[in-house]
């Protein structure tokens, strides 16, 4: 792996052609592998992945369960996160999927698996509040 | 859309909110909803306090005058709503 990255890296020094590929964790995306490509950070229509989604919603539940619990059982009304860009390329939207799980939302994919909006999901099924969230970029 | 739903705003504290920030600012709850640039502004003000230690010996009417130098750009009842929280929970001015 390492003589390839060293090969590649030359090709690049030369000028020559280095053959792109997804960057980010291999035990999220296995793609990641081997590391020898011209990676690029990820696909913005692809995040939040129905994974990085279902990691969310625990995060986000036991983060609301534990506040709850420490406000003398009162949810809280607002959260502060910081959508971290390393972070969203590593997880694949994860912080981004915690953000909308916080307001109730769900992000829709078409037939190709490009995310292209967002529903409402109901109270019944949320089980708790909408969570305002105040999101700085990093 | 989160805002806009019809729920109570004890189920839904985006709305809450926004239906708050609308009266303060006398606009309309989507408009309220979206002035991030409002958030931003608090963002910029708390970040550059602790980071620039010359801010503690600005004298009052620099301050004054940085602020609406750079909130010019923003919505005058923001600026006006801002001013107000600044004064009011005397955030620099001590």
């Amino acid at each position: 792996m390492a003589d390839n990255e060293v090969e590649s890296l030359k090709q690049a020094l030369e000028g020559k052609y280095v053959e792109p590929g997804p960057g980010g964790d291999p035990i999220r995306n296995p793609k990641v592998l081997p590391t020898e490509k011209n990676i690029h950070a990820l696909y913005a229509h692809a995040i939040p992945t129905t994974v990085a989604m279902q990691s969310a919603k625990i995060v986000v539940d036991r983060l609301i369960e534990r506040q709850k619990a420490e406000n003398d059982g009162k949810y809280p009304e607002t959260i502060a996160l910081v959508l971290w860009g390393n972070d969203n390329i590593k997880t694949y939207g994860e912080s981004l999927a915690q953000f909308l799980w916080m307001i109730g939302v769900m992000p829709v994919a078409d037939s190709f698996g490009r995310v292209i909006r967002v529903e409402l999901v109901s109270l019944e099924e949320l089980g708790r509040p909408r969570i305002d969230v105040v999101v700085k970029k990093l | 859309m989160v805002v806009e739903v019809d729920e109570a705003v004890e189920q839904n504290y985006v709305r809450k909110h926004a239906l708050e920030q609308a009266q303060i600012l006398g606009v309309e709850v989507q408009e309220a909803a979206t002035s991030y640039l409002y958030f931003l502004l608090w963002a910029w003000v708390g970040w550059v306090r602790p980071h620039s230690p010359n801010m503690y010996s600005m004298t009052k009417e620099l301050k004054v005058n940085l602020i609406l130098k750079f909130g010019s750009m923003f919505h005058k009842n923001l600026m006006f709503s801002m001013y107000q929280e600044l004064l009011k929970h005397n955030y620099w001015f001590n």
